[in-house]
């Protein structure tokens, strides 16, 4: 896990009423890493700059250690790309989405995509306007999969899936990083999927990535506990990450290590931490 | 490039099936109206739809950002976008020569109805195309109708003054022939060139 | 081979993993050099992070309880009688103490405590 699969030095992008960066961020190769944040924090703007589909403003970034301005496209075989639509004409059927593939890729399976064609029950004959948003992620996926990618990026892939799908897909992840030289980054607003199987969260708020760690150590790093207002005076103010007030007293998001080990404490999920930070900032500029 | 032809043809099935059945019925209808001459011109426009149709298909899909995903690259995309109208300069080429040969017009004459045949989709589209590729957006389909009803008008206004131009060619017909044909035939790979370049820099400055 | 992990419990993933693959190699359910799964199967299967299950490995083969074999694997370490009988030490060792500190919130002397362990000794049948 030495290389890093992306490593982005500086960049910048700013729109109208929004700017990214500067933002530096490496991907370790054969990891799974989470790219959090609210909407409109600017994540798909930043894996966009990844594939070259958007221009930074400054920065530069590289996928397996080569600069994408000078190597994509011939990169683009080893990056298996699945965004929250899929982009291929209505009228289209499946198995001519193969044949399309198989005249792009230098490096396309048609096994593999029929593999999983079958296994999510998709049908050859099927055309693009037929199938459910769900129906249509998957396909995404099994294209994404059946040209000898080394790395999956997914942006928002996962919204408006039921988490029965959404469940297949973390498998179907796990089992591509079966092999270590394969990495996913993987952003997304619903966190539950990468809960549990996360190798690393970057947490993007404001156009700044506010961290990128392990999902352990900030698991165990932090705490949710609930207090009253009187408790609260005693604590050291260091400790609180962010709270969140209510009629009965206070929610908040502490640092294990800087609290009185008495205190009744629970594991946060990264939903949480994500959230608690924010108010935190929100707090903080009060 | 072979990709996005397959594409082309796959997703548009209907769509160009539908041309074919107007064109033969246009060329039924000049052909028994004495007006055979005229299809070579006609096959001058169908490009100028077809691409104003595909385009708007895949507008929708947004499929240039699938494409950009993987191997092909934004010079094979332009390129893809100029092959109807290179392929029906070729067919219009051949129908001119043939047309021209059945109403037994002079060799020459017939040369030069062929070659402006090739010629003029080639041209026509090679305006029309890159504007298509810079104005994708909602207003941009405004900007594609009106340049599309600037070609009409401008090929309307020639038209109307036809009579003048078909004394000019029988004029220049009879100049050194090859010559003309062969001054054509540069123009129109020079303007095909120029409009490619322009097409591949506005894709790439293009974002998704 | 089982692992089941416990979200609800104080103890860190890997922790859970470590001890329960070294409860495992203690009571001989493990034997000496049989193969391990994979980190990343592990990881897997667990739906845990590879991260995870790397560290409850490393500790285990820094405790000597396990090798690794770079590009073929992990595997049970040869069993090692002394470093088993530390380890049920420690074990017994860390209760103990438990029970001290309790008997002194009880109030209880060293004594008592000793007068306690002997009954239960014999309630339970052990020599």
């Amino acid at each position: 896990m030495l290389n890093n699969a992306i490593e982005i030095n500086n960049l910048t992008k700013s729109y109208a009423g929004f700017s990214l960066g500067p933002l530096n961020l490496n991907v370790p190769m054969g990891c799974l890493v989470g790219y959090i944040g609210e909407n409109g924090a600017g994540k798909s703007t930043t894996l966009k700059a990844i594939l070259g589909l958007i221009h930074p403003d400054s920065g530069e970034i590289k996928i397996f250690g080569k600069n994408i301005k000078e190597h994509a496209p011939t990169l683009m075989n080893r990056i298996g790309v699945v965004f929250d639509t899929l982009n291929i004409p209505d009228e289209m059927k499946i198995k001519e989405v193969d044949k399309f593939c198989k005249l792009t890729f230098d490096t396309w399976e048609e096994v593999t995509f029929h593999h999983y064609v079958t296994r999510f029950n998709l049908q050859g004959e099927q055309k693009i306007k037929a199938l459910s948003r769900g129906m249509k992620m998957k396909l995404s996926l099994s294209i994404a999969l059946s040209h000898q990618a080394e790395l999956l990026i997914l942006d928002e892939a996962t919204s408006g899936l039921d988490p029965v799908v959404r469940d297949e897909i973390l498998d179907i992840l796990l089992d591509f990083l079966q092999d270590e030289t394969h990495t996913v980054l993987i952003s997304s607003h619903i966190l539950s999927d990468l809960e549990k199987a996360a190798d690393y969260i970057a947490f993007l708020h404001n156009g700044k990535i506010l961290f990128m760690e392990e999902k352990d150590m900030l698991v165990e790093r932090y705490a949710l506990c609930s207090l009253d207002h009187e408790l609260i005076q005693n604590l050291n103010p260091d400790a609180i990450v962010g709270k969140r007030k209510h009629a009965f007293g206070q929610d908040l998001l502490v640092i294990r290590d800087l609290m009185p080990t008495c205190i009744e404490m629970s594991k946060p999920s990264i939903e949480d931490i994500m959230v608690y930070i924010i108010k935190g900032e929100e707090n903080a500029e009060e | 490039m072979k990709a996005l032809l397959y594409k082309d043809l796959v997703s548009g099935k209907s769509t160009y099936l539908l041309a074919l059945v107007i064109v033969l019925v246009i060329a039924a209808y000049l052909t028994f109206n004495e007006a055979m001459v005229i299809i070579p011109f006609l096959f001058a426009f169908m490009p100028m739809v077809l691409n104003t149709i595909s385009f708007s298909k895949e507008t929708k899909s947004d499929f240039a950002k699938f494409a950009f995903t993987t191997p092909i690259t934004r010079k094979d995309y332009v390129k893809s976008k100029y092959s109807v109208a290179i392929l029906f300069g070729m067919v219009a080429l051949l129908s001119g020569c043939i047309l021209g040969c059945l109403e037994c017009v002079s060799l020459n004459l017939a040369l030069i109805i062929g070659m402006v045949s090739f010629a003029l989709p080639i041209i026509i589209s090679s305006i029309q195309i890159p504007f298509i590729l810079k104005f994708d957006e909602g207003r941009g389909g405004i900007v594609i109708v009106a340049i599309n009803f600037l070609i009409f008008a401008s090929a309307w206004l020639i038209g109307d003054s036809l009579g003048g131009l078909v004394d000019l060619i029988q004029t220049i017909s009879k100049l050194n022939i090859y010559l003309i044909v062969g001054i054509i035939c540069v123009i129109t790979i020079l303007i095909l060139t120029i409009s490619q370049n322009i097409g591949v820099v506005i894709m790439k400055r293009k974002e998704f | 081979m089982n692992i089941q992990i416990s979200n609800a419990s104080n103890d860190p993933i890997y922790l859970q993993i470590k001890n329960q693959i070294k409860s495992a190699i203690i009571s001989g359910k493990l034997k000496p050099e049989e193969q391990l799964p994979s980190i990343r199967y592990l990881a897997k299967e667990l739906r845990i992070s590879v991260i995870t299950t790397k560290r409850a490995y490393d500790e285990l083969e820094i405790e000597g309880f396990v090798n690794s074999v770079q590009g073929k694997g992990s595997f049970v370490s040869m069993q090692n009688k002394e470093l088993i009988r530390e380890e049920q030490l420690r074990k017994v060792e860390a209760s103990l103490l438990d029970a001290i500190k309790q008997a002194e919130l009880a109030g209880l002397s060293i004594d008592d405590l000793k007068e306690i362990l002997e009954t239960l000794g014999g309630f339970e049948g052990v020599e």
